[in-house]
């Protein structure tokens, strides 16, 4: 009986790590080209000068 | 520390410079696809296992197929392993006349060597089959630590190529990395142990008459072989009970450190690889100078506090070392090694994921003791296990470049790539599975009856010595702190599981990583760039590091070592 409930354990631990691929797949698939929205900005902010700095 | 603590921590520190630029280069050229030394000898054997296992060497996989190998791979290599501990009764090569192991202990068991950690809740000389030992064990220290290098190539892979939906095969990725690295590697360095004294055969233990008229049963087998992929492989499953204290594993001064160099080498080399891989030397330097600070200063202080002795012996008790005196905090220790060697072995065993031992960490002073814990609780990256250490100190590379990112307004970018919301949220799943079953299932153990019961010291060590084992499980380190009863059913499951989550769902986000890095166009540097390659980085990496363990695992480090520190200077 310890024996079945090992392996079904076991089975069903790596079902789960495949469904928890499939998960990953879709936070990649779902942010595909994304950014961090209303977040950082793509693009490097410019550097401030040092007369910016000044004013 | 004598001078002779720090001329043997100063050979370890020459050895592996020596050793991680030629291996870190010759693993370079075994994973960059191109020609590799001495294909003419081993071409021919990885041809014959591709045709054997209709494997396409020039075959890549996305991603996912490659994490679903990985899985398959795993899940069948448990359950056979599983099988053939419980039928060893029936199996040949059976010398000692083992009995079949009970059904937790096999999983268990099961579980900590296909997850490379190694954690054994077992006299390995009485309990294991030589069968078992040799085609069960010892093939998982290959093929799991073989697992782990795998996984972090795909890493780099994903890092460097440019708009590539694959990234290799992890049936040639595995093929080759235990062909070319790890068995000839473990072969010499086998050789090298036995002729100093590690003991190989296949007969049956020898029982012999003491001067005092008992009886004694000494263990046998093949422990030069085994001891070797042990300590190449960051594994740590001793073939006997004491591990490397254990004079037939582990019997002079210098096996002691030729083990230590063994299981650092390709941790350490790992990162010279990626620089190669990457043609950017300076990144695989601030990785590497960054795993380097972690593991000599966690080392440095370990072998200090031991070697400063038990502050709980009579004051009139002369700890010093001396020409006639080994000197320092020896209980649990072994006299032909000395306090602060034995330190160590522990200290790099628990930076890497090697379970290996040569003294008992149960024995260890409060904060040496506190070091070892906090070394797993790093998340096992100084320089951490074969490959698993390395993948682990690139997802926190990424962490700092995103919280560099934030602290100047820009979209973080590593290697060119830009880490962006997906990658953050992988790499905070990452980041948070280890600790949530550490402290989880330690919290639920020390609240249960049934938990409490294995705990062999009351108070604050107690506590040590439960969360010492959960967090050596979920790191799949695999050391045990000892004065703990592991070799229940409720720990034997417990543990186990601990092992497979903290391996597995730690590879899949590593891989969806990869995935998501790999098919990204690479962005041209700019003045907004954050330099990765330098010394600046390399102290954030580590800043990074200890923040988030201290900040994770501070108040249950407070209530165990720091505690028991307190009270014992109070």
């Amino acid at each position: 009986m310890q024996d079945i409930l090992y392996i079904a354990g076991t089975i069903v631990f790596f079902v789960l790590m495949v469904v928890f691929a499939a998960g990953c797949e879709r936070i990649i698939g779902a942010a595909d080209g994304d950014s961090f929205p209303g977040g950082l900005p793509d693009e490097p902010t410019p550097t401030l000068e040092p007369k910016d700095v000044a004013r | 520390m004598s001078a002779n603590d720090w001329l043997q921590l100063g050979l370890v520190i020459v050895a592996l410079g020596v050793t991680v630029p030629l291996l870190g280069g010759y693993m370079a050229k075994v994973y960059g696809g191109g020609s590799a030394p001495l294909d003419r000898v081993f071409s021919p054997v990885e041809n014959g296992i591709y045709r054997l296992c209709r494997i396409d060497p020039k075959g890549e996989q996305r991603w996912r197929t490659y994490a679903l190998s990985v899985l398959a791979f795993s899940g069948i290599s448990m359950l056979v392993l599983y099988g053939i501990e419980r039928l060893q009764g029936h199996l040949p090569l059976d010398p000692s006349h083992a009995s079949g192991v009970p059904a937790p202990l096999a999983w268990n068991t099961a579980a900590s060597f296909l997850t490379n950690t190694n954690w054994q809740n077992y006299v390995p000389e009485t309990v294991m089959s030589t069968l078992t030992s040799m085609i069960g064990l010892t093939v998982q220290n290959f093929v799991s630590a073989a697992v782990g290098m795998a996984i972090v190539v795909v890493l780099m892979r994903g890092l460097i190529r440019r708009r590539s939906s694959t990234l290799g095969s992890f049936w040639v990725d595995l093929t080759r990395t235990v062909i070319r690295i790890l068995l000839p590697i473990s072969i010499v360095a086998a050789l090298i142990l036995v002729g100093f004294g590690v003991i190989q055969d296949l007969t049956a233990p020898v029982t012999v008459h003491t001067l005092v008229g008992a009886h004694q049963t000494l263990p046998t087998g093949a422990m030069g072989s085994q001891e070797s992929i042990k300590e190449l492989g960051t594994n740590g499953g001793g073939t006997t009970n004491a591990n490397s204290a254990n004079p037939f594993e582990n019997p002079t001064g210098f096996t002691n450190l030729f083990e230590i160099w063994l299981l650092l080498m390709i941790p350490f080399s790992l990162p010279w690889t990626f620089g190669k891989l990457c043609k950017d030397r300076k990144q695989g330097l601030a990785v590497l100078a960054a795993m380097a600070v972690l593991w000599i200063v966690g080392a440095l202080l370990v072998m200090n506090v031991e070697a400063g002795g038990n502050s709980q012996l009579p004051k009139g008790v002369n700890q010093t070392a001396s020409s006639t005196l080994v000197g320092g905090n020896m209980e649990g220790k072994e006299i032909r090694f000395g306090a602060a060697p034995s330190a160590l072995l522990n200290s790099s065993a628990t930076s890497t994921s090697t379970g290996a031992v040569s003294s008992a960490s149960d024995s260890y002073t409060p904060l040496g003791g506190g070091v070892l814990l906090v070394n797993m609780m790093f998340g096992e990256v100084s320089p951490g296990g074969v490959g698993s250490g390395l993948y682990g100190m690139l997802i926190l590379a990424m962490l700092s470049v995103f919280i560099a990112g934030l602290m100047v307004g820009r979209t973080p970018e590593y290697l060119g790539k830009k880490i962006q919301a997906a990658e953050m949220k992988l790499v905070a799943i990452y980041i948070l599975i280890v600790p949530a079953i550490i402290l989880g299932f330690a919290a639920v153990s020390i609240s249960l009856s049934k938990g409490r019961a294995s705990i062999f010291n009351p108070g604050t060590h107690g506590l040590t010595e439960m969360v010492y084992a959960f967090t050596s499980a979920s790191n799949n380190n695999g050391s045990a702190f000892a004065g703990f009863n592991g070799a229940t059913t409720y720990f034997n499951t417990t543990l186990g599981i601990c092992m497979l989550i903290g391996r597995f769902a730690l590879i899949v986000p590593v891989l969806a990583i990869a995935g998501s890095l790999g098919r990204k166009q690479a962005v041209p540097a700019s003045a907004g760039t954050l330099p990765t390659g330098t010394a600046l980085f390399a102290t954030l990496l580590v800043g990074v590091t200890v923040i988030i363990v201290g900040l994770t695992y501070f108040p249950v480090l407070a209530l165990g070592p720091l505690a028991e520190h307190f009270i014992f200077h109070s």
